[in-house]
């Protein structure tokens, strides 16, 4: 695993993420203090003050009433002079207006400039709801104002230098409690992405970050147990891929080795060495080599089915430019997002020196056989129909046994002479192009012989005119023959053997259908094979060398077509073959 | 703290100088008689004033005089009348009544000065003579003060024949600032007074009329008292008004400059027929 140790350079870390609640805290608390409190605090302040003022005007107009009263402007004039002695710092300016209008104080002081500060109360004196005029004062906030900021400012201050305190308080334990703590943890789990999992953890703390070390030393145990785990089975599967006699290979999409066992170098005679990292194509016979390209361009990426053609042989190259047969099945994988092609290859050299003397033994015994058989054949014809002997009864039944088994037994070698031809590729075709319709009329006529003698009758029940197929014309005769008196063979004797041909797409089929007993389902998957029938027991009842279907499947698909059967147990079968129309 | 040294010093002086007086003074002692102040200031305030002149009084002469608050100027003149006090000093109106009642015997009076009432209006009033007064609002200190009172008043009835509109307003200053603030058409006052005033009140203010002088207020005797006491009372008070320490007391009183008074001073004033405007 690729191990990154990159140094991150963040810009807002734990810290600052910590702090900013705090520094925004801070800038609400600034803003309520500014915006909201220190203005309300004021307004208040000024709203006492006028009070306050209201409340000294107040307690002075019964002396003022009684001055008024008694016309005693003197002591009207002294008292007001008086209170604005005692209240010099704020009162400015008084003005008494009596209900006449008329001002009797002051008599020369002109009233004073408007300042931000300078605020007029009107109070009406009165006394038992008789009203004796209006006071204005003109009194001063500025000083009680600048005390009143004295106050807020030390209030301000004060709660500034405690929420500092509080913030700088804050800011150290989270610092000690989680940023510390968090940042050696984060080393140590670096070491660990290095593979060092050793590295000591810090003590487990009674909260969340100690149960993330806690869960993180857990972590750590099982990934170490886990790697010496992988690394034993790695270990294991290196040691089975080394010791496979098969070639293990693997390329990827552009066909280059990335591994080779020595399975591989034992069959190619290359050290790994000097195949990985090149082009599969090396390994390749000439004409294979040509188109590897293009095979791994048509690998269907989006298709489930990654197992390409299992078991497929090929001819292969070696280091000293020999060829040689190969088996080969390829398996695709993605790893990281990228295909991967597993190859396993067997060397079939042998296999095939093995088959090919099998089948030439078999050819050269089955001669041998046919030879004097066919002797035997002619001279039991001649004596059962050429000489006109009158032969005891008994020899005559003896001799029609003796003629059976002869022709059997010359089927037999028959097929077995195609099967070995077939099987070693020994057998040649000869294509021609025809009309199916005709050929196929043929075919039932020539084999209604055959059924007729076990009571089973052929009917050809729909053709097409005029399609025309490209095939070994004897070859396809063979197969029908086969298919034709496989049908007779498990048909009843009331019920017609039906052959017909569908025709779809190019693509022209031709159906033989009886009413038998049908397939038991246990034979349906290896009807195909070697020496199949439908019941084992009945080989000798029905005759056949059960080879019939095999050899049948193998022409038909040697000439590009396809074989088949559709069947329903108690009702009957069909079986068809598929061919192109030309 | 040098001109109190000084005082002191002029003190001793003084009582040394009495010293020769009081050792034949023996008789008559111990007698005590009563001196009756016109109330025009609290009676604390008169006790400042008057004590220490008692006491040199007493220290000279070897006569305790005793001074006797009264309430109000209504008692006073009233216990003036009925002869209550041996020694009195009042106004010269009261004076008037005590020397007709009981015979008082004028000592001193303050020479330094006359009372005169005067008429004060607004500088830029259109008023020009006193006959326009009549009819119209004026404004004086209260009904029985002499000078600025009972002397414009009658001045104004008996040479003018004017009826004016008076109102109280109990003191000198409220007079001249009800002018001045309009609430009065004229004011009663006297010179001494206005010219307490501050500078721009005055000047605001102008004088439209001054009546006849009178002589002021003076310490009579009741007859009852022996002849040598009240000379001897006399010649003390006399005394004072010659060395600075003797004004300074006296001016408290206020007495400017003392000296001599006969009945013959109070003629003018009887002649008033203040009676007439006294209320009682």
């Amino acid at each position: 695993m690729p191990t990154k140790n990159t140094t991150y350079t963040y810009r807002f870390g734990i810290r600052a993420k910590l702090l900013l609640p705090i520094f925004l805290g801070f800038i609400i608390l600034f803003a309520v203090l500014i915006l909201i409190w220190q203005p309300s605090q004021l307004k208040k302040g000024k709203a006492d003050f006028i009070v306050s003022q209201t409340k000294i005007l107040k307690s002075l107009s019964p002396s003022l009433i009684q001055s008024i009263l008694s016309s005693d402007l003197s002591s009207l004039h002294s008292n007001i002079e008086n209170s604005l002695r005692i209240h010099k710092n704020e009162w400015k300016y008084i003005q008494l207006i009596n209900v006449d209008k008329q001002q009797l104080y002051p008599i020369f002081d002109k009233k004073p400039d408007k300042t931000k500060t300078l605020l007029e109360i009107k109070l009406q004196i009165e006394e038992n709801a008789e009203v004796f005029g209006d006071v204005y004062l003109y009194t001063d906030w500025q000083q009680a104002r600048e005390k009143e900021i004295e106050n807020i400012n030390l209030i301000s201050v004060w709660s500034i230098i405690i929420f500092s305190i509080i913030a700088i308080m804050s800011y150290i334990l989270q610092t000690l409690w989680i940023y510390n703590p968090i940042t050696k943890l984060e080393k140590i789990t670096s070491k660990f992405s290095l593979g060092e999992y050793d590295a000591t953890l810090p003590k487990v703390t009674l909260d969340e970050i100690g149960l993330l070390t806690d869960s993180i030393d857990r972590m750590r145990h099982k990934i170490k147990a886990s790697l010496i785990d992988l690394v034993d089975k790695e270990k294991m599967q290196r040691a089975i891929v080394e010791s496979v006699p098969d070639a293990i290979i693997t390329i990827d999409t552009k066909g280059i080795v990335q591994s080779f066992n020595p399975g591989a170098e034992n069959i190619f005679q290359y050290p790994a060495s000097e195949v990985i990292g090149k082009n599969i194509k090396m390994l390749m016979a000439d004409d294979i080599a040509e188109h590897h390209d293009q095979y791994i361009k048509n690998f269907s990426y989006s298709s489930s089915q990654k197992v390409i053609r299992p078991n497929r042989e090929l001819l292969a190259q070696k280091k000293d430019l020999s060829e040689f047969p190969i088996e080969l099945s390829v398996n695709a994988k993605i790893i990281d997002d990228e295909y991967l092609f597993t190859g396993i290859i067997r060397d079939i050299t042998e296999r095939k020196r093995v088959d090919r003397v099998k089948s030439e033994f078999i050819s050269t015994v089955s001669h041998e056989l046919r030879t004097p058989l066919t002797a035997i054949k002619g001279s039991l014809d001649i004596i059962t129909n050429g000489l006109n002997l009158e032969l005891p009864h008994q020899a005559e039944s003896m001799l029609t046994v003796a003629n059976r088994n002869v022709e059997r037994l010359l089927n037999l070698i028959n097929d077995i002479l195609d099967f070995s031809k077939l099987d070693s590729e020994g057998m040649d075709f000869v294509e021609e192009q025809f009309e199916i319709t005709p050929f196929l009329n043929n075919s039932i006529e020539i084999n209604q012989e055959y059924a007729n003698k076990l009571g089973s009758q052929f009917i050809f029940t729909h053709g097409h005119e005029d399609i025309w197929v490209s095939a070994d014309k004897n070859r396809l005769e063979q197969v029908m023959s086969n298919l034709l008196s496989n049908a007779a063979k498990y048909s009843p004797k009331d019920k017609p053997v039906e052959i017909y041909t569908e025709v779809s797409n190019n693509i022209i089929r031709i159906n033989i259908k009886d009413y038998g007993p049908g397939i038991a389902s246990e034979f349906q998957n290896k009807l195909f094979e070697k020496f199949t029938q439908s019941s084992s027991g009945n080989t000798r009842q029905v005759g056949g060398t059960g080879l019939g279907l095999n050899i049948s499947k193998m022409i038909i698909e040697k000439m590009g077509g396809t074989i088949g059967f559709t069947t329903e147990e108690g009702k009957g079968s069909t079986f068809y073959f598929e061919l192109h129309s030309v | 703290m040098g001109c109190y040294m000084r005082k002191y010093l002029l003190l001793s002086v003084l009582h040394i100088l009495f010293a020769t007086s009081v050792a034949h003074a023996g008789s008559d002692k111990s007698k005590v008689y009563s001196i009756g102040i016109v109330p025009q200031f609290e009676i604390r305030h008169l006790r400042k004033i008057w004590n220490p002149i008692l006491e040199l009084i007493e220290k000279n002469t070897g006569y305790r005089l005793e001074l006797k608050g009264s309430p109000n100027i209504k008692d006073f003149g009233k216990e003036l009348k009925a002869g209550n006090f041996d020694f009195a000093y009042m106004n010269p109106y009261h004076f008037i009544l005590a020397n007709k009642a009981q015979g008082y015997i004028p000592l001193i009076r303050d020479n330094g000065r006359e009372l005169q009432g005067i008429i004060v209006i607004k500088k830029d009033s259109p008023i020009t003579s006193i006959k326009e007064l009549n009819g119209k609002k004026v404004a004086f200190p209260s009904p029985n003060a002499l000078g600025a009172s009972l002397l414009i008043r009658s001045h104004l009835k008996n040479k003018f024949n004017i009826n004016i509109n008076p109102v109280y307003v109990k003191t000198h200053s409220s007079v001249y600032l009800n002018v001045l603030l309009d609430q009065a058409t004229a004011g009663g006052g006297i010179y001494k007074t206005l010219i307490k005033q501050g500078e721009n009140i005055q000047a605001s203010l102008r004088i439209l009329h001054r009546t006849p002088m009178v002589s002021p207020h003076p310490i009579a005797a009741h007859p009852r008292v022996p002849l040598d006491v009240r000379n001897k009372i006399k010649e003390t008070l006399l005394l004072l008004g010659e060395n600075s320490v003797g004004q300074d007391l006296l001016a408290k009183i206020p007495i400017k400059k003392i000296g001599h008074a006969s009945s013959s001073d109070y003629k003018a004033i009887e002649s008033m027929n203040l009676d007439n405007f006294y209320a009682n």
